[in-house]
């Protein structure tokens, strides 16, 4: 595992940790095969430093929704469609912002530029030359949510 | 007792006010650091708690904390930065700045609730 390897599992473990922390839903990673597709919305920040990078963090909406319910403390029925995109933003911001508090290397210390939402079902992102990819898949039977890191 | 509480998450901004309805604070809202500054032009005399986030459009919140914490008028109201940034560096220039109290995101609720009674029992008010 090289260092960009690591910075996944870094995101990844960061993404489980601010779930647990904001909504009391614990997940975990999961083979990918698992992966159902279809996200219907994606959360993007870019981080800004000496080496930068890109982080997506896509979900269903029911997924979003229910986690939202359980951070706001109220029904699923009165979570609204602005309050699930906008907790899924937090989620990328709370995401980056524990990731860096994991990050020692000072090579790959970043700034957290401001979250943004894609409405669409299942983005895919290609690289090229020597850009890299790194998906990680977290749930928990119930909800998923795909992380993605380009770097 | 009332809390202003600015950030430009909605969501955060009803994850605080369902904590300040449990301990029956009353809250205001600011969705930036420039509403948050009218608000407190507005409102300060009845303010006993400003819940700051860091990065917010328009003016960040470190920006925010340095005009009320230099304006005689205003200095006297706790401020506790609620941020995703959690490094060292960054704790030390919102205390230095006059921060009365830091929270990283994210926080339990009774994180939160303990945080919100500290700052306002060291104000006086609970």
């Amino acid at each position: 595992m090289d260092f960009i390897d690591s910075l996944g599992v870094i995101f990844s473990d960061a993404l489980a940790e601010i779930i647990a922390t904001a909504t009391g839903v614990y997940i975990d990673c999961i083979p990918p095969e698992i992966d159902s597709g279809f996200e219907e919305l994606t959360g993007v920040m870019g981080l800004c430093g000496k080496k930068g990078g890109i982080l997506f963090i896509s979900a269903k909406k029911p997924d979003i929704r229910t986690l939202c319910s359980c951070m706001i403390g109220a029904p699923e029925s009165e979570v609204t469609e602005a309050d699930i995109e906008d907790a899924l933003c937090e989620f990328v911001n709370m995401t980056a912002g524990n990731a860096k508090l994991r990050i020692s290397n000072p090579d790959y210390m970043f700034n957290l530029s401001s979250p943004f939402i894609i409405r669409s079902k299942d983005i895919s992102i290609a690289a090229k030359n020597r850009t890299r990819v790194i998906s990680k898949l977290l749930g928990n039977g119930d909800i998923s949510v795909k992380l993605t890191f380009v770097c | 007792m009332k809390l202003l509480v600015v950030d430009d998450s909605a969501v955060i901004r009803k994850v605080i006010k369902a904590a300040a309805d449990v301990l029956q604070l009353e809250t205001i809202e600011a969705e930036d650091g420039i509403e948050a500054l009218e608000k407190v032009a507005a409102h300060h005399a009845g303010i006993d708690l400003i819940l700051l986030d860091w990065n917010m459009p328009e003016m960040n919140g470190y920006d925010v904390l340095v005009e009320i914490k230099t304006n005689d008028k205003y200095k006297h109201i706790p401020v506790m930065m609620v941020t995703t940034e959690g490094q060292q560096s960054s704790i030390v220039a919102a205390v230095r700045a006059g921060a009365d109290n830091y929270l990283v995101k994210p926080f339990t609720v009774e994180e939160l609730e303990t945080k919100i009674v500290e700052c306002l029992g060291k104000a006086g008010g609970f």
